[in-house]
């Protein structure tokens, strides 16, 4: 549970998720995640993008939801790589992308590990040989932090069992096991313990706070997907039925469009965010069809109504909200809301799939043990209630020449209410691509397991128009960037009334080497918010704008450096504050592949938490990268990987936060955090060590 | 009522009073606004120095501003190319039930080489007002500009206007807001533009329109957008010396503003 960011805290000590060594592939989740204020599932994400780097798809083969689906292409050069198809039939080498407008040689450099042009023949002959020709891969993350926080510490001196603390030790520790036989058999063990979670006694008697364990098949003969265990479902444009990951506006400008692909493996830790049981599909001909069931305990919190004349317990309850993504279970409290409601969903969908494209339906159902009562606040007053709906959706996704139309509109069974969203990339030219986005979500929309696009993920009480677009100004200079425009019909929290607001990203990217990169980008964001402290709530403009200034250059041989300059303004009403970071990576790798140095010394200065700036750390792998700096002060992290063997990975990582503590603050009262969060002192430190190893 | 709808929509679009040039036609809207190195006879109001480079063109612009039938405005602009210098004019009402404005421009711009020319041009306001506050009043104002083309695909405009920030309102001083505009336009392809305005108005905070034009064969289709929270989409025809285009804006609070301009060239 511990990539679950927690923008509220006053400091961010997020840990977790993914990265690899793969310069693309972290680079690509930069872009995606450092605009992502929702909470992120690197270890799925990740894992997906490292899919396809075992994976390599055939681009030759692949049919357009395939191509779309791949994270490293973008909407557009999908589209292209259709259509030159379609012209020319198929590739014979993968340079001949270069043909493609969207493609250059560095582009097609940095594909080539994910994209082939080879048939990859299914040959799935008898278990045994499935077994000798995949790949088992263990892995294995401990980390702890110091000093402790107030959680642990409270435990430390305890004297009455009241006292809210953690009840586990401060070590967070994970493990993993995964087997993939290539693109089409994959299945693993996935166990966790959260920092303060306890381990083999009280409510972890089995050990581990969390066990997950899924088997997948894919693509074998008419068998579309076949998922046992645990699995995540994804289709259309996210609004009807969408369990997995999706992230919101990036400078990735085709983002804007969600390429789901129906059932998936869920190799994730995040604890109540999957589906349990099973699902199949079957693929024929034209038509795709599949079904799913799932059954579950997740995590919430419940209120039970009392029969005042018989003095138990009787039906029913009430939950106040259940935890999509939860997952702590560390003070008593935590562990009275673990599973404390049953989920049980059904569903089916059909696509047909055309020469062109796609279209398809999902229908759902889902009942809850409990009834869901939010605690009723004038914004919230239209959101669902109730322990059983169900959502039925139609989408479609349509290729024509250089241009992608797709889209969906979804029912939920919530005062009937209809969310819809309908999308259009373009690749006009060589210079220029395009990207539309009109979406419309009813305030009663029911938000539960969506990923709509917009500027938050629920797809409810917003309406928005988007436009996103890619200039190639030169071979070495492009610009890209989006304009926002959107509405909240209904109150939002802390918007006493109906607001609005745009959001501005423009980015000049000059590449002139393989050594050399740079980028500057500006974005500014204004909505509207209740004014803080006013006893009559008003609302007033708050708009928060950002520049960066960022350099990757290369300057030996194992040798790279990254630079960057980042300063934020927040404006409310006539308040303004500020927010600067400026830091310095550095990349070494002395002895070949064996070991990798890599470390980074970050300096920042904040006035306060909304001038908060995230920054992408090198961490091991699948662990999570993005950084809050949220404070003034220092922060410097050195990681250490040794290939100890060809089948055994080492990562060690130490990273220390250090706040400039202010004039009027003796050093000895100063703390940071809050709650049981809460440390004292102006210092932090944390020890990273994770271990995997390979049979292949 | 009436009267504070049009105060709310004067706030809102920074176009207090009608003092500074609100998207002016069609062609400006659709691109969001950005039009200081836009060709056309309206650029007397955006950066008069472009007129020494627009053809010579007599062009009328009927629109509406958020679906409000009192807010409406007429223009007409025309231009005409000597070889000492270019000389433009133009006409503009916007009646109000209790106000109403109107503008008689008269510009000059002129060529100081090849790909640099320099314009000014001279605005009389009138001011009718039922109100107290405003009465009736006529001033005086005027806008210059600077336009350069950089490159076969980059070119740059400044204008400002009323940098002088003349008064309106005798009994409080009240004075008419200043603009200055940066503008730029890149040819990404051959028939592909895109234009963007930085604008900075006194006492406001800075706003940037930017836009893309499209053009295929006889049509031409725009968009664009301004950070003042409106998104604009337009389309254009033309046959030999006739041109019609259609633009529609939305504003995030305000809502819809169509426009519609006729032009011949001459």
């Amino acid at each position: 549970m511990r990539f679950r960011l927690l923008f509220g805290i006053s400091l961010c000590y997020c840990a977790t998720l993914a990265q690899t060594d793969n310069p693309v592939i972290n680079e690509y989740i930069e872009r995606y995640i450092e605009n992502t204020i929702d909470e992120v599932d690197i270890q799925q994400f990740a894992s997906e993008l490292l899919f396809y780097y075992e994976n390599p798809l055939d681009i030759n083969k692949a049919d357009a939801k395939a191509l779309f689906a791949v994270p490293f292409l973008t909407g557009f050069q999908s589209l292209q790589i259709i259509e030159h198809r379609k012209k020319f039939g198929n590739f014979i080498s993968l340079h001949e992308l270069q043909v493609l407008p969207s493609f250059d040689l560095a582009t097609i450099t940095g594909l080539l590990p994910f994209i082939n042009i080879k048939s990859n023949a299914v040959s799935l002959r008898n278990a045994k040989q499935i077994w000798k020709e995949g790949q088992h891969q263990f892995l294995s993350l401990a980390e702890t932090n110091r000093p402790k926080n107030r959680g642990f510490t409270t435990r430390d001196t305890i004297t009455t069992s009241e006292t809210n603390h953690y009840q586990g030790s401060s070590i967070y520790n994970n493990l993993r096991y995964r087997f993939d036989y290539k693109r089409y058999i994959s299945f693993g063990v996935n166990v966790e313990k959260d920092a303060g979670e306890q381990f083999l006694n009280g409510s972890n008697p089995w050990g581990y706070d969390y066990f997950s364990f899924y088997f997948a098949a894919r693509d074998i003969g008419k068998i579309k997907a076949l998922n046992l265990g645990d699995f995540q479902a994804n289709f259309g444009q996210g609004l009807t039925l969408s369990t997995g990951l999706a992230f919101g506006k990036s400078s990735i400008i085709t983002n804007s469009k969600r390429n789901f692909n129906g059932f998936g493996a869920y190799r994730s830790l995040r604890e109540n965010a999957y589906l349990r049981g099973g699902a199949v599909a079957l693929s024929l001909n034209k038509i795709e069809f599949g079904v799913f069931a799932s059954y579950k305990n997740i995590d919430g919190n419940t209120i039970t109504l009392s029969d005042s004349t018989e003095g138990v317990n009787s039906e029913p309850e009430l939950v106040t909200n259940i935890q999509e993504d939860g997952g702590f279970h560390r003070t008593a409290s935590e562990i009275e809301d673990k599973d404390a409601v049953s989920d049980f969903q059904t569903g089916i969908y059909a696509e047909y799939k055309g020469e062109h494209g796609r279209i398809g339906t999902i229908n759902y159902l889902r009942k809850l043990s409990a009834t869901l009562q939010p605690n009723q606040q004038p914004y919230n007053q239209f959101n669902f209630k109730g322990n059983q709906y169900f959502k039925n959706g139609l989408y479609y996704d349509y290729v024509f020449r250089n241009m992608n139309l797709y889209g969906e509109v979804s029912h939920s069974s919530h005062e009937n209410s209809i969310s819809q969203v309908y999308g259009a990339l373009l690749s006009l030219n060589r210079a220029l691509d395009l990207s539309f986005v009109y979406r419309k979500y009813d305030k009663e929309f029911i938000t539960l397991q969506t990923n709509g696009f917009g500027e938050n993920s629920n797809a409810a009480n917003e309406q928005g128009f988007y436009t996103g677009f890619e200039a190639k100004i030169t071979a070495r200079i492009s610009l890209l960037g989006y304009y926002d425009l959107f509405r909240f019909p209904w109150l939002r929290f802390q918007s006493i009334a109906p607001t609005g607001g745009n959001d501005f990203w423009v980015e000049l990217q000059y590449k002139p080497s393989k050594q050399f990169t740079a980028y500057y980008r500006y974005r500014t964001e204004t909505k509207q918010s209740d004014i803080a402290g006013e006893n009559i709530k008003q609302l007033a403009n708050e708009t928060l704008s950002r520049h960066r200034l960022h350099m990757n250059y290369t300057v030996a041989k194992g040798v790279s450096l990254r630079s960057r300059i980042e300063w934020s303004r927040y404006k409310e009403g006539n308040e303004r504050s500020f927010g600067s970071l400026v830091y310095q990576d550095i990349v070494f790798k002395p002895f070949g592949r064996s070991l990798q140095l890599s470390g980074r010394v970050a300096y920042s200065m904040i006035e306060q938490f909304q001038n908060r700036i995230y920054s992408f750390e090198q961490t091991p792998l699948y662990d999570y990268p993005l950084f809050t700096h949220g404070f003034t002060g220092l922060r410097f992290y050195a990681l250490a990987r040794y290939k100890a063997t060809r089948n055994l990975d080492l990562w060690f990582r130490y990273a220390h936060t250090q706040h400039d503590v202010p004039l009027n603050s003796l050093t000895q009262d100063y703390s940071i955090g809050t709650s049981l969060e809460e440390i004292t002192g102006s210092k932090r430190q944390t020890f990273t060590l994770q271990i995997r190893y390979i049979i292949k | 009522m009436r009267t504070l709808i049009f105060i709310l929509i004067a706030i809102t679009t920074h176009s207090a009073l009608a003092i500074v040039p609100p998207p002016n036609n069609a062609l400006s809207l659709s691109l969001g606004g950005a039009s200081s190195t836009y060709f056309n006879a309206f650029a007397i109001e955006n950066n008069a120095a472009v007129l020494a480079f627009v053809a010579d063109e007599i062009s009328l612009n009927a629109g509406n501003r958020f679906g409000l039938p009192e807010y409406s405005q007429a223009m007409l602009a025309g231009n005409i190319t000597s070889s000492l210098a270019s000389i433009g004019f133009a006409y503009r009402i916007s009646p109000f039930s209790d106000f109403t404005e109107q503008k008689a421009q008269l510009g000059v711009a002129k060529k100081l080489s090849e790909n640099v020319s320099v314009g000014v041009s001279v605005n009389y306001h009138i001011f009718a007002s039922t109100n107290a506050y405003y009465q009736n009043t006529a001033l005086l104002t005027f806008n210059a500009g600077l336009y350069y083309q950089i490159s076969e695909k980059l070119n740059a405009g400044f204008s400002l206007f009323n940098p002088n920030r003349t008064t309106i309102a005798k009994t409080s001083g009240e004075r008419l807001a200043a603009q200055y505009r940066l503008g730029m336009d890149y040819t990404l392809a051959e028939n592909l533009i895109l234009y963007s305005d930085f604008l900075q108005t006194s006492e406001q905070r800075p706003d940037l329109n930017v836009g893309l034009e499209l053009n295929k064969e006889k049509y031409k289709i725009r968009g664009g957008f301004s950070l003042n929270q409106s998104v604009a989409l337009g389309f254009g025809w033309q046959s030999k010396a006739l041109q019609f285009d259609v633009a529609a804006a939305y504003h995030n609070r305000l809502g819809f503003s169509p426009s519609l301009n006729m032009t011949y060239a001459f």
